[in-house]
């Protein structure tokens, strides 16, 4: 009975722990925060990459992630644990602060995703796009800075962090035209499958060394096939923007295997990039 | 005492238009006397398959795609369009490529008889728009109390041979029986000396039967079957069968009143179980290894029975219900990639429950009507998981459950007039449900056009009109029979390409999906003469024809030519020999779009001796002959891929009995 625990160690100093009627205990449950109910562990799932304390906001800072992270669309999960309680903070600002220091000092950032104000099922959902793997080229850090709206104080809280490639490559790059690089990643909210899946397409360009907006005004055309086969599937629905860079579709796979997803990157009538991610579906 | 009667609803197979005026114990007796003559004569070797009785049988031809499982068609209708039994149990095979037909699992040494029914009179066992093939299993004997035969025939054209034992025993108030066939034959050659590669097969059929006789002519059988058949080649088709096997089982409990209002009632309860696995590591030429096992599983349980005589009303009824559970599936191997695997059937149930009754009313001793109903209530299940998700990405709305109902509809007429000849009038409307290829079947390659067919969740049932005039003339000597039949089909199910869709085999040229369409009409003649002149002469001469069209008169595919079957036997003390010639017309009517091509016209010839020496307590049986006498280098229009069938083929049968 945590719950138990909560109120004698706040009461311990005032000496009247045990007389607090039950009734109002009782009542008091459905106004107390959520932190006091038993609940299902938010991160079953999830690889916990790094944590730390943002100092001054009197947080600890955990970062979470679907798997280890890779050159490409993370989506990322960020707890916020009141550092004197240890209990989760739901309100909060968060910012991501990705920095890669290159070999002979320059340094840059990559497109960033911060969460919202409030945390989803106890944790602050987020992603970045790393464009680069760490290697003797450059490594990574990255800086989250949080305003723990509970105490008002913020804080920033600072990690090195590793990215590798992954077994195939999630992220792919171009210069239009215009001489604008732009970078085109992916994810499947849902584990992919035979079957119908729910797709999404993110487009960033680098407009400057720290700063990778989404794309907005890009046509998208999707065309999966099994390249041992030589035949796609059909009823696939090209992904279309959204919001912030975010194209989404559906993708269809008739059958597990190893696919490539064929993307063609328009802009009006240019085609800018034809270009594909290998996928194998299990 | 055999109830063979029940197969019928009304008076439109040959077999059992015999004069009224026997008494009708004799009439239920002599239909399957008679029945059983017609199919003994075209056992032609002791070694004989189920499908070489079957394809001398009115209105029936046969699909081959290879030496080994040919599809039963009757009046030109096949597959999902027939009802298929044994034994009155459903059975459904577990091949995406129709390799295995259910017949192949039955011997002719464990088969009593075939029951053809055709079109919509053939709804005693399931609402169907083709008709149905019954076919029944030899029970345990109870006439003497040890019998016991084998024997063994060797096949020239395929080197191959087959070996048969039969043991009855009959114990005090029970019976066994136990049958065997063993079947193996090497690649045959064909006319002309050319071996056809991949048909060869082996098999082996194990059945028991037990029955138990109570008190008043009860009776309790038990029957299990199994039948394995391995390296099973198919020359017309990119790939062999690696493994076909079965396990069937039935308890079924025979009630004998005559004096109730129920005077017989029978019920039985099954369960059978296939699987088959289709072997491409035999092929030179393999693109890319596949592994397709399929599985199809059946139960079911049915009550039937005949109501007492009333004022000249005969009725019998059919209570029934089976649950079928499939699944088919394909892993392919690419080189240096991940393995793909896809359902090609997915895994699914099928529900179906159904009523019939049927009633004869003998108006008058000339005079005969019948009318028969039944209703089918069906649920198909596609279950969760790969398969149903496959199928989603063509058809996003598919629901797991889909019910659907068929129901079958006939009435027949029959009158004896100038004392020897009977005119029968029949007609039905019939519909019957998709099956599970033509529902669901997810890219399943035909070889014969090319395409890969998708199914289509939203089939509706199949359905159609028939209408069956037939004249027989009957005297002591001889009969004559001829059947003018037609159909007309609303809601026929046939394929149609999708442009927009890309196939999945390599090689295929496109994707076709089933469809219902209007329109299409069959029609056709069947004459049979039977001259019987005692047992010294007997003459037996079919004339088939069936023409089937869409409803731009374009020809329907595998529709058969014109064919005429002719045997001639003499019998002598213990000695016998016949002459059969077998013909077909050329087949020009042919849809080239869906992979037909013309097939010429062809006419072989076989002969057969048989002696029969009795050294009592044993009899011995000694059969030769020579199929495809002058060797000629044929191959009917329905066998696929125009693969030749044998040529010269010398056989010799010995069987030793007591």
């Amino acid at each position: 009975m945590s719950y138990f625990n909560h109120l004698i160690n706040h009461e311990t100093m005032k000496r009247s722990k045990f007389h607090i009627p039950l009734f109002l205990t009782i009542a008091a449950l459905p106004f107390s925060c959520a932190e006091n109910e038993p609940q299902a562990d938010p991160t079953i799932g999830l690889v916990k990459i790094t944590e730390g304390y943002a100092l001054g906001a009197g947080a600890k800072v955990e970062l979470w992630a679907k798997e280890a992270l890779f050159t490409g669309y993370n989506q990322l999960f960020v707890a916020l644990k009141d550092s004197v309680n240890n209990n989760l903070i739901v309100e909060a600002d968060v910012n991501f602060h990705p920095l890669m220091t290159m070999m002979g000092g320059m340094q840059h950032g990559c497109p960033e995703e911060d969460p919202q104000h409030d945390a989803v099922n106890k944790l602050f959902p987020g992603a970045m796009v790393f464009i680069m793997p760490t290697s003797d080229m450059g490594t990574w850090e990255l800086a989250i800075d949080v305003v723990n709206e509970q105490n008002g104080k913020s804080g920033v809280a600072e990690f090195e962090i590793i990215v590798t490639d992954p077994p195939s490559p999630m992220l792919k790059s171009f210069l239009t035209p215009e001489e604008d690089k732009y970078f085109m990643s992916y994810l499947f909210p849902e584990s992919p499958k035979v079957g119908v899946n729910d797709f999404t397409v993110v487009a960033n360009e680098m407009a400057s060394m720290m700063d990778f907006p989404g794309v907005e005004d890009l046509t998208i055309v999707l065309t999966p096939e099994m390249p041992s086969m030589g035949h796609g599937s059909p009823n696939n629905v090209n992904p279309v923007h959204e919001e912030a860079g975010h194209y989404n579709g559906k993708v269809n796979f008739t059958m597990t295997g190893d696919w490539r997803l064929n993307l063609e990157v328009w802009k009006g009538e240019v085609l800018l990039k034809e270009l594909y991610f290998d996928v194998t579906i299990e | 005492m055999n109830l063979a009667g029940f197969a019928q609803s009304g008076p439109s197979t040959p077999s059992d238009s015999l004069k009224p005026k026997m008494l009708e114990s004799v009439l239920i007796q002599s239909f399957k006397i008679d029945n059983d003559r017609f199919q003994n004569f075209y056992r032609t070797s002791k070694s004989a398959t189920t499908e070489d009785i079957l394809c001398h049988m009115e209105g029936v031809y046969l699909i081959r795609r290879g030496a080994y499982g040919q599809e039963p068609l009757i009046r030109g209708l096949s597959g999902g369009q027939l009802s298929l039994t044994i034994d009155g149990m459903k059975m459904f095979g577990a091949c995406t490529d129709k390799m295995d037909p259910i017949t192949i699992y039955i011997e002719p040494q464990n088969l009593d008889n075939i029951s053809i029914t055709p079109s919509s009179s053939g709804s005693a066992f399931g609402s169907t728009v083709g008709g149905s093939v019954n076919m029944k299993l030899a029970e345990a004997d109870f006439s003497k109390p040890l019998s016991a035969k084998a024997g063994a025939t060797y096949y020239s054209a395929s080197n191959g041979f087959t070996t048969f034992a039969v043991v009855n025993k009959r114990l005090s108030k029970s019976a066994f029986r136990l049958s065997s066939v063993y079947r193996d034959n090497q690649n045959y050659s064909a006319g002309g000396g050319d071996i056809v590669e991949n048909s060869q097969y082996r098999k082996l059929n194990l059945a028991l039967s037990a029955k138990w006789s109570f008190k008043k002519a009860d009776t309790l059988r038990a029957d299990v079957l199994t039948d394995y058949g391995w390296k099973i080649g198919f020359p017309a088709l990119t790939m062999d069968v690696g493994v076909a096997r079965t396990y069937m089982a039935s308890v079924t409990f025979n009630r004998y009143r005559p004096e109730k209002f129920l005077p017989i009632l029978i019920l039985k309860g099954y369960a059978n179980s296939i699987y088959h696995e289709m072997d491409d590591t035999h092929r030179p030429d393999v693109a890319m290894h596949m592994d397709m096992p399929g599985r199809s599983f059946t139960t079911g349980f049915f009550a039937e029975g005949n109501l007492r005589k009333m004022d000249k009303h005969n009725i019998k009824f059919r209570a029934d219900g089976y649950l079928n559970s499939a699944l088919a599936e394909m892993t392919m191997y690419p080189e240096n990639e991940e393995p793909m695997y896809m359902e090609t059937w997915p895994a699914s149930s099928r529900l179906v429950t159904g009523l019939y009754g049927n009633d004869v009313v003998q108006l008058s001793p000339e005079t005969q009507f019948s009318a028969s109903a039944r209703v089918d209530w069906a649920v198909t299940q596609l279950k969760e998981g790969i398969g149903l998700d496959q199928l989603r990405i063509f058809y996003p709305s598919v629901p797991e459950f889909q019910p659907q109902m068929a129901s079958t509809f006939t009435a027949a007429f029959s009158q004896y007039f100038l004392s020897d000849f009977q005119l029968s009038i029949q007609s039905g409307y019939g519909q019957r449900l998709p099956t599970l290829s033509e529902y669901a079947g997810f890219y399943l390659f035909n070889r014969m056009d090319g395409y890969d067919y998708l199914g289509n969740p939203e089939l509706k049932t199949e359905k159609s009109w028939n209408e069956n005039v037939s004249i027989n003339y009957l005297s002591k000597r001889f009969e004559l029979q001829v059947t003018a039949y037609a159909q007309q089909f609303k809601d026929y199910i046939f394929s149609k390409t999708d442009e927009a869709l890309i196939p999945m085999t390599p090689g295929a040229t496109g994707v076709r999906v089933y469809e219902n369409i209007d329109g299409a009409t069959y029609r056709g003649v069947d004459t049979k003469f039977v001259f019987f002149l005692s047992r010294t002469f007997q003459l037996i001469d079919q004339v088939k024809y069936v023409r089937a069209t869409t409803s731009q008169n374009e020809p329907l595919p595998l529709i058969p030519p014109l064919t005429h079957l002719l045997s001639v036997k003499y019998q002598v003390r213990n000695f016998n020999v016949q002459f059969d010639l077998e013909q077909a017309a050329e087949q020009n009517q042919i849809n080239a779009a869906y992979g037909e091509d013309a097939t010429p016209g062809y006419a072989i010839a076989n002969m057969r001796l048989g002696w029969q020496i009795v050294k009592q307590p044993l009899t011995y049986v000694l059969q030769t002959g020579i199929e495809n006498m002058f060797d000629k280098n044929y191959w009917a229009h329905l066998d696929w891929g125009n693969i030749p069938r044998p040529g010269r083929n010398i056989y010799v049968t010995l069987e030793i009995k007591f």
